[in-house]
């Protein structure tokens, strides 16, 4: 599998970190291959990543008229625990609980997936020895004990056991018995008692029944004794625990000679397992999302109905319309212009989320996206303050740096993301750093480069695709507006009140852009966001009176 | 107090110092409980591991049907024969810990969990599966914040052991004063006006509110660490409240030189919340 490169910048500007947080596997095999994906340039391993979440996508919408089955599934999944991988002379009880519990939910698993599953994932069972080992005797399903039916040997001893202890049951109540006959005193139980010292001794009362100690000065803490005869049956047990414990090791060990037999098999179940369990949290979180699988081609980069989901579920809290993205690519650099809060930037993000959703071999949020497979993924544009080296810079020296490291390599399929680059420097020099770097990159075959930008009258080039965000609707701004529009009058509404105008005056739609169509969305923005009237209106006298 | 009201319940019985005779106490209510149904019998103390060598809590007697947590090496080392039913999350230093039914009756040594979130769990799971009737949970001296694990049991609650002669009497009567009056803090009632605190609340914390508090509400009260006068002047100027409600069942007080009236007259409680020494005869 081909290794990606995706910076620390791209992954944080895509917000794909939280989704991919989201996706939770239920066995730890499944949560342990999670934590082993990276994003991958193998257009195999990616595909058979999709069908695996198509086919599991297709069960679950299948398994809706049987959910039952399905939280079973989720059940034994839950339940299937680690094992020890490596061969051990003889694994303890623990260890063996872990694979007969693995067994049984296992089994429990493969039935209640269908023979396509089964088959596509590699599910194979061939434990049935080991498991009736670990079965032997009177014992539940997900417990482990050792009982009397591993070795005879084992079910003498603890008839003996079962014996002595009877015998040391037998003395004892005995020797309560005299207590009670000769002192009165009855234990029902208790290991002692706190009596009144003017109670012993009692007259004839032998000495060794009782260990009396000062509790206090009113009062005795009184124990039974044992007697010689319990004594030299306990001397007895201990002998016969000791060859209780070297006989369940027998057993251990014996049982150990299965598992390290049926181990193989077992690591090749548990690989089967993880790669259901995470398919099918893949497929779960497909179907929550309404994911659709991507295609992988030569062609342009195409999205219908593309959405980042982090900016939707705010739209849906907020209860606004969300505007998904729908871009044919036609050339690999592309520049889009529009408006403050046009959504230039949720678009960038929308296209790094779709990507690295991609080749992280995971469904997308669009209805369709079209993409090709990219060895390197950088962003340029805000990112957290700088640290180490990087510190002494500025804002314009730390993307000039950016675009260095970036651009080290463009001879391999890279994807770029430029979010206003150089807006912190002078606007001419800027709009011609813009121009070049769009110019050099369209000479790279494998580069696809998208920069979001305001410098709307940099030299424009026949590589370079031209784009905008089609922006304010002044007619629909003007019939939602409480208040003289935006280009005149006070506004005093909440910023939340603001951000929901604004949200239905934008036009969020991605178009064509026209070069001799200025974009003056700014000062109206500024307004809704509630700027002093008198300063706006001054902004607009000097543009309209250079 | 009437122990039989413990049966089908959660109940960790927490000493008030040490050597407070817990585990001994413990031992009896199991004997007194088992006949309603199997015990789930575990430990929220120190475990082993803190201890010297030879110094561990002593095994405790079960019986079968019993459920508890010990490590894999004292499963195999004790009298009593165990069914694992779990493995736990974590390694106690005495090894891995185990949740195991007992097959066949003798002593085992109980052994604590690492993180309090795997007993709750455990205390659910027992309960789930219908493994247990009561569940007692053997406390720890000076560590009342981990009868929190005891929150999500349904009906759970905790004894409090002491032991009391003339010399401590008015100490103890004062921390049992104290516990008592916690105890029957009131819900916080969110419609009221209160000062939230999150956390401990001690002496620093304290000096820290502003002092025109009229009402503080805690976590629970196990996140008290006042002295008992100060705790009793805050008492007395500010009404406390707690979000998680603990229940007290009471005290179990072992009395040495001290007649049981002397001891009722110095806490100041009634006998529905007192139950002495059960190993004194008359």
């Amino acid at each position: 599998m081909e290794t990606v490169q995706v910076s620390p910048a791209f992954l944080a500007f895509s917000g794909f970190a939280a989704l991919w947080e989201s996706i939770r596997p239920d066995t730890p095999f499944g949560k342990y291959l999670k934590q082993q994906q990276t994003p991958s340039g193998d257009d195999n391993h990616l595909k058979a990543r999709w069908d695996a979440t198509d086919l599991l996508m297709g069960f679950l919408q299948e398994g809706q008229r049987d959910v039952g089955r399905l939280d079973k599934i989720t059940h034994h999944l839950k339940r299937l625990p680690r094992f020890t991988e490596t061969p051990q002379p003889a694994f303890d009880e623990i260890e063996l609980f872990q694979f007969k519990k693995f067994i049984y939910n296992y089994k429990a698993l493969l039935k209640l997936l269908s023979p396509e599953i089964i088959a596509h994932f590699q599910f194979t069972y061939h434990a049935q020895a080991l498991e009736a080992q670990l079965g032997q005797g009177v014992q539940e399903a997900e417990s482990f004990y050792i009982t009397d039916e591993y070795l005879p040997e084992l079910a003498a001893c603890r008839q003996s056991i079962r014996q002595v202890d009877k015998g040391i049951a037998a003395y004892r109540q005995k020797r309560l018995t005299d207590i009670a006959t000769h002192c009165g005193l009855v234990f029902e139980g208790k290991p002692f008692l706190i009596i009144p010292r003017d109670r012993l001794p009692a007259p004839g009362m032998p000495t060794g029944w009782l260990l009396m100690e000062p509790f206090d000065d009113d009062h005795w803490r009184v124990s039974p004794l044992p007697c010689q005869e319990m004594l030299q049956l306990d001397t007895q047990r201990v002998q016969w625990a000791h060859r209780e414990r070297h006989l369940e090791q027998c057993v251990l060990e014996g049982l150990s000679h299965e598992v390290r037999a049926v181990l193989p098999h077992l690591l090749q179940c548990k690989e089967a397992v993880a790669h259901f369990d995470l398919a099918l949290a893949c497929a779960r979180w497909a179907l929550t999302h309404r994911l659709t699988r991507p295609f992988i081609g030569e062609g342009p980069l195409t999205v219908e109905g593309g959405r980042w989901l982090p900016c939707e579920e705010r739209c849906l809290a907020h209860g606004v319309p969300y505007t998904s993205l729908d871009v044919c690519l036609a050339k690999d650099v592309n520049l889009i212009f529009g408006s403050n809060m046009g959504g230039k930037t949720v678009m960038l993000k929308t296209l790094a989320l779709l990507q690295l959703c991609t080749q992280y071999g995971l469904f997308v949020p669009a209805r369709r996206f079209s993409t090709r497979l990219f060895h390197a993924m950088h962003f340029l544009g805000e990112t957290a303050f700088p640290q180490g080296e990087s510190s002494g810079l500025s804002g314009f020296g730390l993307e000039i740096q950016q675009f260095n490291l970036a651009a080290a390599n463009l001879e391999q399929p890279t994807l770029l993301l430029f979010d206003e680059f150089a807006r912190t420097t002078n606007a001419q020099e800027a709009e011609c750093l813009l121009a070049a770097i769009a110019q050099h990159l369209a000479v790279h075959p494998g580069v696809v480069a998208l920069f979001s930008t305001h410098f709307h009258t940099l030299q424009r080039s026949p590589s370079v695709g031209y784009w905008r965000m089609k922006g304010l609707d002044r007619d629909r701004l003007a019939a939602t507006l409480p208040y003289p529009g935006p280009d005149g009058g006070k506004c005093a509404e909440p910023l939340s009140r603001s951000l929901a105008l604004i949200n239905q005056a934008m036009d969020y739609r991605l178009v064509d852009d026209d070069p001799g169509l200025a974009i003056t969305d700014a000062l109206a923005v500024a307004r809704l966001l509630g700027m002093d009237t008198h300063i706006v209106n001054q902004a607009q006298h000097i543009l309209e009176h250079p | 107090m009437n122990l039989d009201t413990l049966a089908g319940k959660t109940t960790a019985i927490a000493g008030l110092e040490k050597s407070s005779g817990k585990t001994t106490f413990l031992n009896f209510l199991a004997t007194r409980l088992r006949p309603e149904g199997p015990l789930g019998i575990f430990t929220i103390g120190m475990d082993g591991s803190q201890k010297a060598p030879g110094l561990r809590d002593a095994p405790i007697d079960v019986k079968t049907g019993d459920v508890v947590i010990t490590t894999e090496p004292f499963a195999r080392s004790a009298s009593a024969r165990l069914e694992l039913l779990e493995a736990l999350p974590g390694k106690s230093a005495l090894g891995a810990l185990l949740l195991g039914r007992v097959r066949r009756e003798g002593a085992v040594t109980l052994v604590g969990c690492e993180h309090l979130g795997v007993l709750s769990d455990c205390i659910h799971r027992v309960r789930q599966a219908g493994w247990t009737h009561t569940v007692l949970i053997d406390g720890a001296v000076h560590r009342m914040t981990q009868v929190q694990a005891l929150t999500q049991s349904p009906e759970g609650g905790y004894l409090m052991t002491l032991q009391a002669e003339p010399a401590t009497l008015q100490k103890v009567a004062r921390r049992v004063k104290t516990l008592a009056r916690l105890a029957v803090l009131p819900v916080t009632e969110a419609s009221k006006p209160n000062y939230r605190l999150d956390g401990p609340l001690t002496e620093t914390v304290l000096s820290q509110l502003p002092v025109d508090i009229t009402h503080l509400s805690l976590e629970d009260l196990t996140k008290v660490f006042l002295e008992d006068a100060t705790l009793a002047r805050l008492l007395d100027r500010c009404q406390l409240s707690v979000r998680q409600p603990l229940r007290l069942h009471g005290f179990v007080a072992v009395l040495r030189n001290l007649s049981r009236v002397a001891f009722q007259k110095a806490v100041g409680l009634d006998e529905g919340m007192l139950y002495f020494n059960p190993f004194e005869v008359a």
